[in-house]
């Protein structure tokens, strides 16, 4: 046998939908207000980051398109390519794609001048080992010259001639003069 | 007065010519008018293109607005003081700039020589008559500050015109540095051909003993402060005109200026090895001649446009000049040395890798490994496009990632090197002079790390710092203290005896504090912060411990510019601390917007404000402000390595009081004898370090 609902139930039933619209509501307000100005904000700060691995293509500076802030023209600080180049930046990361692909898609529009820095393959990989390598080869070639002299300096230590302690002084006193200049 | 520029111009460029040819000439038939002759002619190089210089300043004064170069850079509302400017503004002021200061240098180094070093004198007034040669050719044949302005009159003929005004001075040149920034950078630019002329000049005259490097160390020092300044001020100049809130941005031009300046640097040191011990003098010789090469890349990377910069002058052909300039540069030094190479053969050899030769070694390295980078990040975007035609950008990224770590282990060196000593250095003298300055640097890490000092380079750059300082004062200390108990006197006086006995040391330890100031400045860095915000009048900003309240917007008005200015209060913990008035400016005759940055400067931070304009959305004025702790110490740094630069030039007291300079035989006449064996032995063991 089925109940009919008493007013008391209805009651019930109209406090429970009450509170569920209520919780809805402010779930929805509590995602706009709070929760997605935090998801904005850290969309924001992923593309502040991803626009300084991209140059800004104005022509007239060697800065990301983050960092630019050009003197001169109708407003100062970011001009306005490095402010298309941000906010399409700033889409793409809305649209939740990836950092590669963000930049993909610059490379495309500009070439790989667009980066700011070389990425490592195939002969841009020079521009990053060399600095490397070079010092490196460098601290190699002047061991083995230290090397060299020390053989040499023993060698010399053991065979050559001492120098006389009045020859020194008779030379010291000759050239003292010439410190001076 | 039309032509008297001109002329002038061109008489210095065939005085030039005629001191190459005498002077080799001279140096052939060993006659000593033609030596002398050239040696005139050398130095009346320098009274000609003074006349130069003063014939374009006055076109600048007098507003002579039918020379297109007067007419390109200066108006009549200038300031008097940036009409003075208005003669590096472009490139062929620039270059004339260049050829009068190296004119100066030239003019003084033989002036100064004119009784001295006969045998290689000569080699010196060529070589310098030839840079010169190079750089008159330029003024006179390729960019002519003397170009008229010619139009058309009613009946179609072509004549000297005037226009009623100029079209103004750049406005980013509209600033106090940069009336003394570009003259200081070319004085350290043009400086570094003094050594490269003894140094080619020894070499090829084969001019006996290290008596080339005493001649050449204080305008190698000279040159090098004046390099060290221009680049701090051009720095700073970028600091407080660009309104970007940073003072380096490893701009190509920028490189070009560091690359000179690190190579100086480390002649400066490895001179001593030649000095003292005999030794590098392959090393020695190429360091200079590589130094006086990259100063003229630099100059052709700053006016051939081949690789892009902020700075860089229009394109023009004046690039393929200073490539052809430079080939024939590497050819003569490569040829010379090739020829007398066998002059160039060590007197000594390293006894201990512990030992002061082996730091300077190594400083040499890591200063050779540092300008390496900063060419190869400069120059590979070209070299990428030259091989495998793909255009790239090399940014600041890559030069922080690699040369930061260089950076600190240099500072490291900075340390170490002067506690080491000649020859060979025992573990305990190394204990004894380390365990301090090492104790002490470390304290001051774990004392950052407490205080939230997360940044690691920023760490071991303060670690280091911390370590070099105190080396520096325990240097001066244990001297001191021997000089105060011998003699009796106090410490503070000691200190003054010991650094006036051997200026050359202890100025070289200022230079190294100075150096050390500079670099805790940059360790600054990763704790900037910066805010931009729209602002109403009322409206606040919060930065750091700073609130800024907007106060007011105003404009103000004069005959060269027309300024929106901001009127900002200052406060901390509620208390009103000072205004600022950060300002944006539309000079009217070269229609450009400028910004004025206002900068509050303290030992720990600077507050940086930028009127960045109205917003072209709302129309609404934009502020951003920027936090930028210890720049301060940059510059202060900067002027503690100019006074231990000035402290290093003077002479010793010893040797001011009992050194008189001796006559010699005048340039041209033959000296009697070389000098001896014993001579050069003597002053391989003694010197004034």
């Amino acid at each position: 046998m089925i109940r009919r609902p008493t007013s008391q139930d209805r009651y019930l039933r109209a406090r429970v939908r009450f509170f569920l619209l209520a919780f809805a509501t402010l779930t929805f307000v509590l995602h706009s207000v709070v929760i997605s100005p935090a998801l904005y904000a850290q969309q924001t700060e992923r593309g502040r980051e991803l626009g300084k691995r991209v140059k800004c293509m104005c022509g007239g500076c060697n800065d990301s398109a983050t960092a630019c802030n050009h003197t001169g023209g109708s407003f100062s600080g970011p001009c306005e390519t490095a402010k298309g180049m941000q906010s399409e930046i700033n889409e793409r990361v809305t649209r939740n794609e990836s950092d590669d692909l963000t930049l993909q898609a610059f490379v495309q529009e500009y070439g790989p001048t667009v980066l700011i820095v070389p990425p490592a393959k195939g002969f841009n990989i020079a521009a990053w080992v060399a600095p490397i390598v070079m010092p490196l080869l460098a601290i190699i070639l002047v061991w083995v010259v230290v090397r060299r002299w020390r053989n040499k300096a023993a060698l010399a230590t053991a065979s050559g001639p001492a120098i006389p302690a009045e020859f020194l002084a008779r030379a010291r006193r000759e050239t003292g003069r010439d410190y001076d200049e | 007065m039309d032509i008297l520029g001109s002329f002038s111009l061109l008489l210095a460029f065939l005085a030039a010519v005629y001191a190459i040819c005498a002077g080799v000439a001279g140096i052939v038939t060993r006659k000593t008018l033609l030596a002398k002759s050239a040696r005139n002619a050398g130095m009346a190089v320098f009274v000609l293109v003074t006349l130069v210089v003063a014939c374009l300043e006055y076109y600048f004064f007098t507003d002579n607005f039918s020379m297109a170069y007067v007419a390109a850079h200066s108006n009549r509302s200038l300031p008097f003081y940036y009409k003075f400017a208005a003669l590096w503004a472009g490139q062929e002021g620039s270059l004339l700039l260049w050829t009068w200061l190296l004119s100066t240098y030239a003019f003084f180094a033989i002036f100064i020589n004119r009784n001295r070093h006969p045998e290689l004198m000569p080699y010196v007034g060529v070589v310098l008559a030839g840079v010169q040669t190079f750089f008159l050719t330029l003024n006179n044949f390729v960019a002519s500050p003397f170009a008229l302005l010619a139009g058309a009159d009613p009946s179609g003929v072509m004549r000297v015109s005037a226009l009623a005004d100029g079209h103004g001075l750049n406005p980013l040149l509209q600033y106090p540095e940069m009336v003394i920034h570009p003259p200081m950078l070319y004085l350290g630019y043009t400086g570094f051909t003094v050594p490269f002329a003894f140094a080619l000049g020894a070499l090829l005259g084969r001019y006996p003993g290290e008596k080339w490097i005493h001649i050449t160390r204080r305008w190698t020092m000279i040159a090098w402060c004046f390099q060290s300044v221009g680049i701090l001020l051009g720095a700073h100049w970028a600091y407080a005109v660009l309104g970007w809130g940073g003072y380096w941005a490893w701009d190509p031009v920028e490189n070009a200026s560091l690359l000179p300046w690190i190579t100086g640097t480390a002649f400066l040191h490895s001179v001593m090895m030649q000095e003292k011990r005999g030794m590098m003098k392959v090393w020695n010789i190429w360091l200079v001649f590589t130094t006086f090469m990259l100063c003229i890349l630099g100059t052709l990377l700053t006016r051939s446009g081949i690789v892009s910069s902020v700075h860089a002058f229009a394109q023009s052909s004046i690039g393929n000049w200073f490539v052809g300039f430079l080939a024939l540069i590497v050819i003569v030094c490569f040829a010379s040395y090739w020829k007398n190479r066998d002059y160039l053969r060590s007197d000594n050899q390293l006894d201990s890798l512990v030992s002061r030769e082996s730091s300077f070694l190594f400083n040499n390295l890591i200063l050779l490994a540092a300008c390496f980078a900063v060419l190869w990040g400069t120059l590979f975007p070209v070299l990428s496009e030259w091989v495998v035609g793909n255009k790239i950008s090399v940014g600041p990224p890559f030069f922080n990632k690699v040369n930061i770590p260089i950076a600190l282990f240099l500072l490291l060196l900075t340390g170490v090197g002067p506690l080491l000593a000649w020859r060979k250095t025992s573990f305990d003298a190394l204990k004894r002079n380390f365990a301090w300055p090492l104790a002490g640097g470390l304290a001051a890490g774990i004392v950052a790390l407490v205080f939230g000092f997360r940044d690691i380079y920023s760490l071991i750059c303060l670690i280091l710092g911390v370590f070099v300082t105190l080396t520096v004062f325990s240097e001066f200390y244990r001297g001191a203290r021997v000089i105060a108990a011998r003699d009796g006197s106090n410490l503070v006086s000691a200190v003054g005896e010991l650094t006036m006995r051997n200026t050359r040391r202890y100025g070289g330890y200022v230079v190294h504090f100075g150096m050390v100031l500079i670099f805790i400045g940059i360790a600054g860095v990763p704790f900037n912060k910066d805010i931009q915000k729209e602002m109403a009048i009322g409206q606040t900003l919060t930065i750091g411990p700073y609130s800024i309240l907007c106060q007011n917007f105003d404009r103000v008005t004069n005959g060269n510019y027309d300024s929106e200015r901001a009127t900002l209060e200052v406060f901390r913990n509620g208390k009103s601390e000072m205004m600022l008035y950060p300002e944006r400016r539309f000079f009217l005759a070269s229609q450009v917007t400028e910004t004025m940055v206002a900068v509050q400067s303290s030992s720990l931070r600077d507050l940086y404000i930028v009127y960045a304009g109205r917003s072209p959305e709302n129309g609404q004025p934009v502020i951003h402000a920027y936090l930028n702790p210890l720049v301060k110490w940059i510059w202060f740094g900067g002027i503690v390595v100019v006074l231990g630069t000035g402290l290093a030039l003077l002479p010793n007291r010893r040797a001011a009081l009992v050194l008189r300079p001796v006559t010699e035989p005048a340039w041209g006449d033959r000296l009697p004898a070389r000098v001896s064996p014993a001579g050069a032995i003597a002053r391989r063991g003694e010197g004034n370090d």
